[in-house]
């Protein structure tokens, strides 16, 4: 069967960018822990290929990518405890994205050095637009800008307006999921207007 | 059987001493934050409770319980500045509402069953007064007013 892009990264970015809180500060630590969990998890893939490990890769991935996890959320519970106890179980959602997975168990064909490079390249890239994605989950919902802190989050106002004032939808998971349909729905019509010309010209 | 040779040892082990290294480490951060990991979570409640009701309550010390029940619940003994008498206790409960998850401080009396939000644990100040404004509707918190009373119960407090 062959696996279609879009569909994972419509799964993953519904793993890690929904269920949370909608604040830029929450984006900035699951994007971190993306990226931490990625590169060592794909390091672990290239080790057990190297040591001809093949029939024990996927149990062994699948086991540090549970202790990449736990380790993320002690570093992090050294940062900002509070944050950590807020996040909590979204990290264990983050981790087990079927982004992540898509990753970790990705051709292998081209060495060590091509596999952790498309890898992060690719985390970078979803990173990029999780971090895209939050700020306006801030702004809409909350109309700021946050960053991690110590004691939580520190928050910058920012100017805004609300159509509905004292409405919770801004900063709901239902709106979450709206905005992100609508932003998919976008780059695929602009994907797709590319592709039209790449073809048309190339 | 077949036994493994010398070389598949070798690679299990090396793989296994990653392994180890990994747990190793978050063994000892763990042990190594603890301490400053309570005392964080205990500031953000108390940083809460002090613009609450005019600093009515102040944190005396957090309730251990004797068995782990909830890892999203912890428990500090408050002194009341207006009823010195009652015993009161304020909760840091990770609540999940219609915005995500946040960690909300609840002040519990439980000589009168009362149970009452005074804010967001971790977020900037001045805060919302109506739990909505977070997607934490009436019945979530009616829900939990309940369940605290009960993991109390449980736990042996009350």
């Amino acid at each position: 069967m062959k696996k279609s892009p879009v569909f994972v990264f419509i799964a993953g970015a519904l793993s890690l960018l929904v269920p949370t809180t909608g604040r830029f500060a929450y984006g900035i630590v699951l994007v971190l822990a993306l990226l931490f969990i990625t590169f060592f998890t794909s390091l672990c893939r290239s080790l057990c290929h190297k040591l001809a490990l093949d029939e024990f890769i996927v149990p062994v991935c699948l086991i540090f990518l549970s202790v990449c996890t736990v380790l993320f959320k002690q570093i992090l519970m050294l940062f900002s405890p509070i944050l950590a106890f807020t996040l909590d179980f979204s990290l264990y959602l983050a981790s087990l994205s079927s982004l992540i997975l898509g990753f970790v168990f990705s051709d292998y064909s081209n060495g060590t050095l091509a596999f952790l490079g498309s890898n992060m390249k690719h985390a970078f890239l979803f990173s990029l637009f999780a971090l895209f994605f939050y700020f306006f989950r801030d702004y809409f919902g909350y109309g700021t800008f946050t960053l991690p802190a110590r004691e939580g989050i520190t928050a910058y106002y920012l100017p805004s307006f609300h159509f509905f004032e004292h409405s919770f939808f801004w900063s709901s998971i239902p709106f979450a999921l709206l905005f992100l349909s609508l932003l998919l729905a976008v780059f695929t019509l602009v994907n797709r207007k590319f592709d039209i010309i790449r073809r048309k010209y190339y | 059987m077949q036994l493994l040779d010398k070389n598949q040892i070798k690679k299990y082990s090396i793989v296994l001493a990653f392994l180890i290294i990994f747990l190793t480490l978050i063994a000892v951060l763990s042990m190594l934050g603890r301490n400053a990991k309570n005392a964080a979570l205990q500031n953000s409640a108390a940083s809460v409770l002090a613009v609450y009701e005019d600093s009515r309550f102040t944190i005396m010390q957090e309730f251990i319980f004797q068995q782990p029940l909830k890892s999203s619940v912890r428990l500090y003994e408050l002194a009341d500045k207006k009823h010195s008498a009652e015993v009161v206790y304020a909760a840091l409960v990770r609540i999940t509402g219609f915005s995500g998850p946040h960690t909300c401080v609840l002040v519990i009396h439980p000589e009168s069953d009362i149970v009452a939000f005074a804010g967001i644990a971790g977020y900037p100040f001045p805060q919302h007064s109506s739990t909505i404004d977070y997607g934490i509707s009436e019945s979530m918190i009616t829900y939990w007013k309940k369940n605290i009373i009960e993991i109390l119960r449980t736990g042996g407090v009350l």
